[in-house]
């Protein structure tokens, strides 16, 4: 072989060389990458905290004695409810009418497991954690927004190590959207998927990626630091921020919340199938389960196209029934009480004290806290 | 066989590996000619034999071309050669865009005449390889150049795959005399060129064309959804940015492919967006389709206008060249524009096109009267040049983009009478696209990176460069290509916009 083939040689070797230098090269950055993302604020990052939990209350169940009520659900749920307010007012009740008949005969612990941003899709996936609990009351907080579908579940796919193709209660939710081949894909065929949020991940960053799912990433922080307390999370100084109304009324147009809201279809809607994959799950496991539709700011209300609401009741309530579930619909609460809000959806600090409170009476009242 | 897609990279291995083995150079060329046939059938399935049956009859046009002494004759087979190869492009490309134009001006008589139309698929590559066994035959009468007598060798002139499908459209004297060379020997030095620019239209076209295209295509799907001028604009420069990315990329993958089996094929772009007026672009733009125009429509138009009795009576010679000028331009530019496909939308292209050439000649002098004591004067004025002559052209690429004619003149209006009304909703719509592909940002600031650097470094000299990197450097800068063409190859990876011509 004479030199001037034995550097084409080298060239072709060059080239293969480089392909599989700049495949290792892609792997190696998207495992930095993605797994930053992951750890910071996708959803198995939320999961890592959820399964820690999880984890630790086997360890802690024996010998509680006490009911467990777990709140479920996005941020509302984290602004809105204060699981630590909420036992200590259990507390306080069974304390003063000790010797009344109003008194509780049950103790109750109080977990908050909602995840910020999160979607009923996202929610399902820890089904298994809910149930793992046990619990005699599991109250999801939801609003028509929860269903709108904008969540980028083909990526909640792509960049979760914990969902898989064999598990059949994650499966379930997510085989109508039509998507299980990527559950399916091997490393390098799932790396190459990832490929499509690499940019998103690195230039604007996941705050910007997955912005209906992350508004409020640092929760993720203080929820993680919380933990080993009962109750959850219990922030008092989160959702502080009090909007304007000028900001409210702009942000549902900037954000397109409105063409959200009013757009949103109920056929094969995978949000909608995912709560009811949900709410049929905790069915079966005999867990009592309240949905509540959260309060919602005046503006946001005075926007929304009614017939639409009404067709989401109606499915609400059908689902109530046929699942078994008690539906709340809040959401004209505080239609007068602006100032109760930080922005559209969520309460302020004085907002949720009284949310908690007047939740927790009506919980009582109902009987599902005895 | 896409160029961007496996199976070309597979099917390329195989042929460099078989030229490489094989040391007849008789046996090289069948090898090559019976690749580009198996590329052009796997696209084109029995259209080959059209193309087949095109390529012998140039051949022998060409023959009896160059052997015939009677010049009446040779007109006669000149035109024959014409007739044959235009009537397949027109009845292929043209022949439905004809009856429909039939069909609605009968309407308009009132005698509705509603031929059924075709629906004839166009063949792959047809625009081009007619072009070329024009310029062939054409050359051949003119006495430019001689006949080919190897049909090898014209078979593979026309078929040689590289360029088949899109360009760069090749003259019979620059790729013939390639052919006469003792054997094709496989270069390193070829190789690495080869690879590299191969490497540099892949880049162009799946990190810049494909992903600044989803932010063309997001706007111009319905322009009428935006209510001011801004997204217009913006969807117009991104649609200049992806059709320059996407054919070039093309072309270098072209080049760099023929440049593996030691062949030249002509640059088709030489930094178009840095023209300073409309003539100088044509000059930049998909040269060997503009020097094929100008060489086989403006200059014959020129001569024959010029020699009618009508303008002959014209004393002044200076007004009589001028309206020869515009004339042939405004004929030429039709002919570029009808080119490009049967649709109105390319009419009104090269029309447009023609009349900014018009117009940009006839101010051309008073454009040069701006004299300048400074330089950096001159550097500011060729910048707005720049500017203004991209936002002209802009204008045009939208008439190439938009086929529908309501939502194009809706957008050429939008981009030409600034409206500035709820811009902020629209921007926050662009915002939202780009939030869902931020490559299209990575790639428009890629874009403007290559652009500055071509702005201030006037001769990069890039064959020369590569060829001087050692190997280390050298498989440093393909391994960053390949990483960097891996990250931002998006899900659809498209079809090249001029495989469709």
């Amino acid at each position: 072989m004479n030199k001037n083939n034995k550097q084409v040689l080298l060239l072709l070797l060059g080239i293969l060389i480089s392909g599989v230098l700049a495949l290792g090269l892609y792997l190696l950055l998207e495992q930095i990458i993605t797994t930053q993302y992951v750890d910071r604020v996708g959803i198995e990052g939320r999961s890592v905290s959820i399964d820690k939990f999880c984890n630790k209350y086997d360890d802690q169940k024996n010998g509680n004695s006490s009911k467990i009520i777990l709140l479920v659900g996005s941020s509302n749920t984290n602004s809105n409810i204060n699981a630590t307010l909420m036992m200590q007012y259990l507390v306080n009740i069974t304390e003063s009418n000790k010797s009344r008949k109003s008194s509780l005969s049950n103790s109750y612990t109080i977990y908050n497991l909602a995840i910020t941003g999160s979607d009923p899709i996202a929610q399902s996936v820890f089904i298994d954690c809910y149930i793992k609990f046990h619990p005699s009351l599991v109250i999801m907080g939801v609003n028509q927004y929860s269903f709108n579908g904008d969540i980028n579940s083909d990526m909640v796919l792509a960049l979760s190590k914990r969902l898989n193709a064999n598990k059949e209660y994650i499966n379930q939710p997510f085989i109508s959207l039509g998507t299980k081949e990527v559950l399916n894909y091997n490393f390098l065929q799932k790396a190459y998927y990832k490929r499509k949020y690499f940019i998103q991940l690195v230039i604007i960053g996941p705050y910007q990626l997955l912005r209906p799912f992350t508004h409020a990433p640092s929760l993720l922080d203080v929820y993680t630091s919380n933990v080993d307390g009962v109750g959850g999370i219990n922030i008092p100084y989160d959702y502080e921020i009090i909007h304007s109304t000028a900001e409210i009324e702009r942000s549902l147009y900037e954000d397109n919340i409105l063409t959200n809201l009013n757009n949103i279809s109920f056929n094969n809607n995978s949000e909608l199938q995912s709560f009811e994959y949900l709410a049929k799950s905790l069915k079966s496991h005999n867990i009592s389960l309240i949905v509540i539709n959260y309060p919602m700011h005046s503006i946001l209300l005075k926007h929304m196209d009614e017939e639409r609401a009404s067709v989401y009741a109606d499915y609400m309530n059908n689902d109530a029934t046929k699942y078994g579930f008690e539906y709340m619909d809040l959401k004209y609460l505080y239609v007068t009480n602006d100032s109760y809000f930080s922005d559209k959806l969520h309460l302020t600090f004085n907002g949720r004290n009284d949310f908690t409170v007047l939740i927790t009476n009506e919980l009582i009242n109902k009987g599902s806290i005895n | 066989m896409l160029f961007n897609s496996p199976e070309f990279f597979l099917f390329l291995l195989t042929v460099f590996m078989l030229i490489w083995i094989i040391k007849s150079r008789k046996y090289q060329y069948i090898v090559l000619l019976l690749a580009s046939y198996f590329f052009y059938y796997y696209s084109s399935k029995t259209y080959i034999l059209l193309f087949v049956i095109s390529s012998l009859a140039n051949f022998y046009f060409g023959l009896a071309l160059f052997k015939s002494k009677k010049p009446k004759f040779k007109k006669f087979l000149l035109y024959s050669a014409i007739i044959f190869n235009i009537g397949m492009l027109g009845f292929f490309k043209y022949a439905d865009f004809a009856l429909i134009i039939v069909n609605d001006l009968s309407a308009l008589t009132g005698h509705a005449l509603n031929f059924s139309l075709l629906h004839i698929i166009l063949p792959l590559g047809i625009s081009f390889y007619t072009f070329e066994a024009i310029s062939y035959v054409v050359d051949v009468y003119r006495g430019t150049f001689k006949a080919e007598k190897s049909l090898l060798h014209f078979l593979l002139f026309l078929a040689f795959f590289p360029k088949l499908i899109a360009g760069p459209i090749m003259r019979a004297s620059e790729f013939l005399p390639q052919l006469k060379k003792k054997r094709i020997k496989i270069k390193a030095e070829n190789v690495k060129v080869g690879i590299t620019v191969i490497l540099w239209g892949l880049f162009k076209k799946i990190v810049i064309a494909d992903n600044v295209a989803f932010l063309v295509d997001a706007i111009f799907k319905d322009p009428t959804s935006f209510h001011s001028s801004l997204p217009i604009i913006i969807g117009a420069f991104s649609f200049g940015i992806q059709v320059y990315a996407d054919f070039s990329g093309y072309c270098d993958i072209a080049i760099g492919t023929a440049k593996l089996f030691g062949f030249d094929l002509v640059q088709n772009f030489n930094r178009p967006y840095l023209s300073k007026n409309p003539s100088e672009f044509w000059r930049r733009w998909h040269m060997s389709l503009s020097l094929w125009i100008r060489d086989y429509i403006y200059t014959p138009v020129y001569v024959s206008i010029s020699n009618k009795k009508r303008l002959n009576k014209i004393k002044n010679i200076y007004l009589k060249t001028t309206i020869a000028i515009y004339l042939a331009t405004m004929v030429a530019l039709f002919f570029m524009g009808i080119w490009h496909g049967a649709y109105w939308n390319f009419v009104i292209y090269g029309i447009y096109n023609g009349l900014l050439l018009v117009v940009y000649y006839f101010f051309s002098a008073l454009y040069k009267k701006f004299k300048f004591t400074k330089s950096f004067l001159y550097k500011l004025r060729d910048i707005i040049s720049i500017f203004i002559t991209m936002y002209l052209m802009m204008f045009g690429f939208m008439m190439f983009r938009i086929t529908n004619l309501k939502l194009l003149f809706f957008s050429l209006k939008q981009y030409t009478i600034f409206n500035f009304s709820q811009v902020a909703q629209d921007l926050n719509t662009i915002k939202q696209i780009i939030i869902l592909r931020p490559g299209v940002v990575v790639a428009a600031v890629l874009f403007l990176c290559v652009y500055i650097t071509y702005f201030f470094v006037s001769d990069l000299n890039i064959k020369e460069r590569i060829k001087k990197l050692s190997f280390v450097s050298w498989m440093l800068v393909l391994v960053l290509a390949i990483l960097i063409i891996i990250i931002m190859i998006p899900s659809k990876s498209g079809t090249f916009i001029y495989f469709q011509f």
